[in-house]
């Protein structure tokens, strides 16, 4: 029974194979008499229709068959493609994680093609320069890769906070006028706790990246970009106070009596913010689109910048970047045609069928549209150029998710912002002590 | 054919019937388990085609360093306990209760058995929705009842949190132990009873000199599965909490899980699960030589 079971897990893998050996034999012979035919891996349910289209519109003009394959949901997908690059089926293109970083061990295995030489100043051009920098890896990385560019974006977000603007008014507030600052937002949240109602929601549970992201952002706003840079490499402590200052922002929002019951809680999916069950909601642009499909009667909301503590240095920028992306297999039959068709899917034409269809934010700017992207998706749109993805490293997983649950102790109210912060140190220390001794290895 | 060389056939033929079945085994199980123990002495991010030796490092690392691993072992030490005695204690109430021809007892053996035929990641999306916070019966009922107070975030609060999911994986497992009891309840000759009845024995002495020294075979098998399931158990918690809040609920299985596919450790990751393998097997050691001395 295993070995049947095997062998029909087998097939597809050998079919993809075989077809691959095919392909290269045809190479060898007379390139142009095979029809070329690019798979295309992907995890987005949603898209598999506009890829669908666009594919159609290219194999119209070139000739040229991509085979778009969907593998939901995101967990599994990034198994297979582990799988597949172990055993070096990865196919022509795929999607990957929206910050290279956190694939940058298939960079170091050489999967990834470095896209400089085919990344002509046209190309670029569709991009802003910062949509591109969580696909770079730039000069003296920690990983030691080639500084350049290994992926690209197909979509953009940013993550803000939403504001249901009815339960704004109950609570005697005007909904027209979201909080700006720190003080401001505090003295929001505890209105709309007075009235019966629960202030604020966002995923902070578990090894969930939302935590992380509104720490950050704060983090930034104190320690600036060059500070924050020193502190993923290790040469700044969390323990330093304009650090710490970051956790204290839950501590302030713990006492406001801010967070709904259970925040901490895995609360991923949980229908609050469209229901009316809470007022502001810490999320990205992409809710947009699942609410349209969820909660289509949920109108009457809007969004405002995560509000600028009073005592901070700098400006706060904001999570985002790239969305959905993709990069192509370095090890590939089709380079050339994977480029080609790399570009095609970038270009102003697919980009405004992908956002129009999709209800994403375009990667390529020139096709943000606001009567095609409509207008609550727009003011993100506004806001791009504010976000921090791609401009430091990243911190290793486990110092990750350290900070995510020394953060969830303080939201909680177990921890002070200064213990939080000396345990996510103490991890911190004995992880770039790990990585110090693999490196002299 | 000499003695020798028929028993020499009679041996080859054995094997040649065995052979399938070994070769399946030697394939998908000791292949993998030795390649396992193999990769605790390595170092790989599961991609590159490098290995890097770092000897005993990564069980130094497991046993001396990694606090959050024994935070995770008293965890499942804790699922472990109540399922030992609430879900085997109940499973062995509700099986002498239905062993006793109580009306609906067929009705009894089907529904205790839902539970574990349903998949625990069904089980796991029912009762986290019982248990939110907001839309969960469980806190609309106490509200509705008039103790609203008691409503509260259950898989959100720390003090709640593992507490529910043992409710949980009590209610998803109870089913195979009553199952279990039942067969061996069925299964000690009632003529024991009988007699002991005659000589003016009372319930509570049938109960506890004939039922439960019988019961002791059933009851180490069943202590063992428990042991085990509790101490494997990922599907629940990784549906119910994912390891909230703050690694309240995190076992040593999910900590496995993070570490090889979220970290990209396998080697970390590997040990762990040796670790982990090493201790169930002294506990089930213990778990039968302990019920060897306590059987009759």
């Amino acid at each position: 029974m295993m070995f049947v079971v095997c062998w029909f897990c087998c097939t597809d893998h050998v079919k993809h194979q075989n077809d691959q050996i095919v392909h290269r034999e045809s190479l060898e012979q007379n390139q142009s008499s095979v029809p070329v035919v690019l798979l295309f891996w992907h995890y987005f349910t949603d898209r598999q229709p506009v890829f669908e289209k666009i594919a159609q519109r290219y194999y119209r003009l070139t000739g040229v068959q991509v085979d778009f394959r969907v593998y939901g949901p995101a967990g599994a997908y990034f198994s297979k493609l582990q799988a597949a690059a172990q055993a070096g089926t990865l196919p022509d293109l795929f999607c990957l994680a929206a910050d290279i970083q956190q694939q940058h061990h298939y960079v170091e295995a050489g999967h990834f093609l470095r896209l400089d030489p085919y990344f002509d100043e046209q190309w670029a051009n569709w991009f802003e320069s910062r949509t591109l920098d969580p696909f770079r890896f730039r000069e003296g990385n920690k990983y030691g890769i080639e500084p350049g560019l290994y992926g690209l974006p197909l979509d953009v977000n940013n993550v803000q906070i939403f504001y249901n603007k009815t339960l704004f008014r109950q609570a005697g507030l005007d909904p027209d006028h979201p909080p700006k600052t720190w003080k401001e937002f505090l003295e929001v949240g505890r209105k709309l706790r007075a009235a019966g109602i629960h202030p604020f929601f966002s995923d902070f549970y578990g090894n969930d990246w939302h935590t992380t992201a509104f720490w950050t952002s704060y983090a930034l706003a104190y320690l600036g970009i060059e500070k924050f840079r020193a502190l993923v490499a290790g040469k700044i402590k969390f323990t330093e106070p304009a650090a710490v200052k970051a956790f204290q922002k839950f501590e302030e929002m713990r006492v406001a009596r801010m967070f709904i019951p259970g925040i901490v809680g895995y609360n991923s999916n949980r229908p609050l913010f469209e229901y009316n069950k809470v007022a502001m909601c810490f999320d990205g642009s992409w809710m947009i689109a699942v609410w349209q499909m969820n909660a289509p009667q949920f109108t009457d909301y809007s969004i405002f910048l995560p509000p600028q503590p009073e005592d901070a240095k700098y400006k706060v920028l904001i999570p985002g970047g790239a969305g959905a992306a993709f990069a192509i297999n370095a090890k590939g039959n089709y380079i050339a045609e994977a480029v080609k068709f790399a570009k095609y899917l970038t270009n102003k034409e697919s980009q405004v069928l992908y956002a129009k269809l999709g209800l994403n934010l375009p990667a390529n700017r020139t096709a943000v549209l606001p009567e095609l992207i409509g207008e609550k998706l727009a003011l993100f749109a506004d806001d791009q150029q504010i976000t921090y993805n791609g401009l430091f490293d990243n911190f290793e997983p486990e110092v990750g998710y350290a900070l995510n649950k020394a953060i969830q102790e303080v939201i909680l109210g177990d921890k002070t912002p200064k213990e939080a912060a000396e345990e996510v140190q103490h991890v911190q220390e004995i992880v770039l002590d790990k990585a110090l001794k693999r490196h002299k290895n | 054919m000499d003695f020798s060389w028929r028993r020499l056939y009679n041996y080859g033929s054995s094997l040649f019937y065995v052979m399938p079945a070994m070769a399946l085994f030697i394939l998908f199980s000791l292949y993998p388990f030795l390649k396992n123990i193999e990769l605790t002495f390595f170092e790989w991010d599961g991609v590159s085609p490098h290995r890097y030796f770092v000897g005993l490092g990564n069980y130094v690392s497991v046993l001396f360093a990694k606090a959050d691993f024994w935070r995770a072992a008293r965890n499942v030490a804790f699922l472990t306990v109540v399922g030992l005695i609430l879900q085997n204690g109940l499973s062995l109430v509700l099986a002498v209760l239905v062993d006793r021809k109580t009306r609906g007892a067929s009705l009894y053996r089907v529904v205790y058995f839902i539970p574990p035929m349903l998949p625990a990641i069904v089980v796991a999306f029912i009762w986290r929705w019982i248990l939110d916070a907001d839309f969960g019966i469980l806190n609309q009922t106490l509200k509705n009842i008039g103790f609203g107070k008691l409503a509260m975030p259950w898989l959100g609060s720390k003090s709640t949190a593992l507490a529910a999911v043992s409710v949980v994986n009590v209610w998803s497992s109870f089913g195979y132990a009553f199952v279990l009891f039942l067969a061996g309840l069925q299964g000690i000759p009632k003529t024991l009873y009988e007699a002991a009845k005659i000589d003016g024995a009372n319930e509570w002495q049938l109960f506890s000199q004939i039922t439960i020294p019988l019961l002791i075979p059933v009851m180490t098998i069943v202590s063992i599965l428990t042991i085990l399931g509790a101490v494997q158990s990922f599907d629940m918690i990784y549906i119910l909490t994912r390891g909230s809040p703050a690694g309240t609920t995190e076992v040593p299985a999910l900590l496995i899980f993070l570490e090889a596919f979220e970290y990209h450790h396998f080697g970390l990751a590997a040990t762990m699960a040796v670790i982990l393998g090493i201790i169930l097997f002294v506990l089930s050691l213990i778990q039968i030589k302990l019920s060897k001395r306590l059987s009759i």
